[in-house]
């Protein structure tokens, strides 16, 4: 009997060969497909983030072509990202970088891969969060036209403009839902600009052409303002070294078209002046461009080119 | 004879899953075909919309555009201003395109002779960007303006009917 009893405990734990060799071909499948599902994903995202930042770059395009310029649109992408602002000021033109990451199962995944482009000047922070995102453009003209300004801000961040002057207020139509007047009614929340002083976030001193904003101190001409408000110093700083290389580059164009339009008998008495502007506008990685000198430089080229008798631009 | 029964069911549980395996592999492979097809056409599609863009985009940028000199603005070229971008070599990668080039099609006058600093406005083809190799390129009709004399020696502004060709560069 004790036998027996023994016996049959022995078959309880028994398990087939067959049996045995399905469970550890089982396990084996089962987890290179895991294995390779996860790597694949990971890859997916990396590619996903990728592609979303170059759909950036091409939603950007329209805001440049003359059609849809001084408007804002807004782009809504389907997750959580981040989308990072990298510029470059070296060579030519310098550089514009984007990346992002996408939340993915409530973490942020390594950014996907970064697309340059040489010929945009977006603001923003370094670092935008969000969901929905507003992009508004702005054309800068100084004293010619130099480029579409594209400004970048996260739908989750409202900005609120206190006692902005008349020319501001002028621009209602150009900006995007997040950014109010104070008449307009803030919110408790929102980034507070003051253009008259007190207690905010950005104290913008509009007759002396500088803000303060997070301990540091941007210098801006009219058009640049947005652009000052809406990025943090250090791509600020680096767009409008990049945007007054391409100032310099231009005013050479338009030196070498003086001597076209001569031939028809249009004489033009800018050179001088634009050669002056290349040199205060192109300025080393180091040094800081002087928006004082170039306003004057500016103003007295503006001047010139409306009386003159065939207009260089 | 309970060897042998044991060695063919291991082949038939081998068997098995490399025919479920398979089976899945695929099913996935067709879903994926199916799904790169629909991606390609896609693909082609926002290309071609981003070339069109890019073409009005180059018009009206600041190293072609007409700006306050002629009556018209929007895909209006100052050739004048154009033709000057030949002196200046900076531009060579700036707009990432394989290929740029503006052409005068209406009236067309001296059989496409490519444009320089010196023989304009005598030629109809200004060419900006030449990469090699063959690319895929867009077009847009523009106009090309410019100041001319006329025979009381009188400035006027020219106006002419103008293609402008561009190769994007390739996705990536």
């Amino acid at each position: 009997m004790a036998i027996r009893r023994r016996l049959n405990k022995k078959a309880d734990i028994q398990i087939s060969f067959s049996w045995l060799f399905a469970l550890i071909a089982g396990a084996v499948i089962l987890f290179l497909a895991i294995y390779i599902s996860t790597k694949l994903i990971m890859n997916q995202t990396y590619v996903m983030s990728t592609e979303t930042a170059k759909q950036i770059e091409i939603l950007t395009n329209p805001l440049e072509t003359g059609f849809e310029s001084e408007t804002a649109r807004v782009m809504t992408l389907q997750t959580d990202t981040k989308i990072y602002n990298e510029c470059y000021d070296g060579g030519n033109f310098g550089e514009q970088g984007i990346k992002l990451t996408q939340k993915n199962f409530g973490k942020w995944p390594e950014p996907g891969a970064e697309i340059k482009f040489k010929n945009k000047y977006i603001f923003s922070d370094s670092e935008v969060q969000g969901k929905n995102f507003y992009l508004m453009s702005k054309q800068f003209n100084y004293p010619f036209k130099i480029a579409d300004l594209i400004i970048l801000t996260s739908a989750e961040k409202e900005y609120c403009l206190i006692d902005a002057p008349e020319e501001i207020e002028d621009d209602k139509n150009v900006f995007p839902d997040n950014v109010k007047f104070e008449s307009e009614g803030c919110s408790k929340e929102s980034i507070k600009v003051c253009f008259a002083g007190g207690k905010c976030s950005i104290n913008v001193n509009y007759a002396f052409n500088y803000l303060e904003k997070e301990g540091k101190r941007l210098e801006f001409t009219k058009d640049l303002l947005y652009g000052a408000i809406f990025s943090d110093g250090i791509i600020y700083n680096c767009q409008i070294k990049r945007i007054m290389k391409r100032a310099s580059i231009l005013s050479d164009l338009y030196s070498n078209k003086i001597e076209i339009v001569s031939r028809k008998d249009c004489n033009s008495n800018l050179k001088e002046n634009l050669i002056q502007f290349k040199n205060f506008a192109d300025v080393d990685e180091k040094t800081n461009i002087n928006f004082q000198i170039l306003d004057e430089i500016k103003e007295d080229i503006e001047n010139k080119n409306k009386n003159a008798d065939c207009r260089l631009w | 004879m309970k060897n042998k029964k044991a060695q063919l069911k291991i082949q038939q549980m081998a068997f098995m899953l490399i025919a479920v395996t398979l089976f899945f592999v695929l099913v996935g492979l067709m879903i994926l075909t199916i799904y790169m097809g629909g991606l390609k056409d896609t693909a082609n599609i926002l290309e071609e919309e981003k070339a069109i863009q890019l073409i009005s985009k180059l018009a009206n940028s600041p190293e072609f555009s007409c700006g306050d000199v002629f009556s018209r603005t929007t895909n209006c070229i100052d050739m004048d201003k154009a033709v000057a971008i030949k002196g200046v070599k900076d531009y060579n990668d700036f707009w990432e395109v394989n290929g740029l080039t503006i052409k005068r099609i209406y009236p067309q006058e001296t059989g496409n002779k490519e444009c320089t600093l010196a023989n304009y406005p005598g030629c109809d083809k200004l060419t900006i960007v030449e990469k090699s190799g063959s690319f895929i390129e867009y077009s847009n009709f523009v106009s090309l303006c410019r100041k001319e004399l006329d025979v009381n020696q009188e400035k006027y502004d020219k106006c002419e009917l103008g293609i402008i060709l561009v190769s994007p560069k390739e996705k990536g």
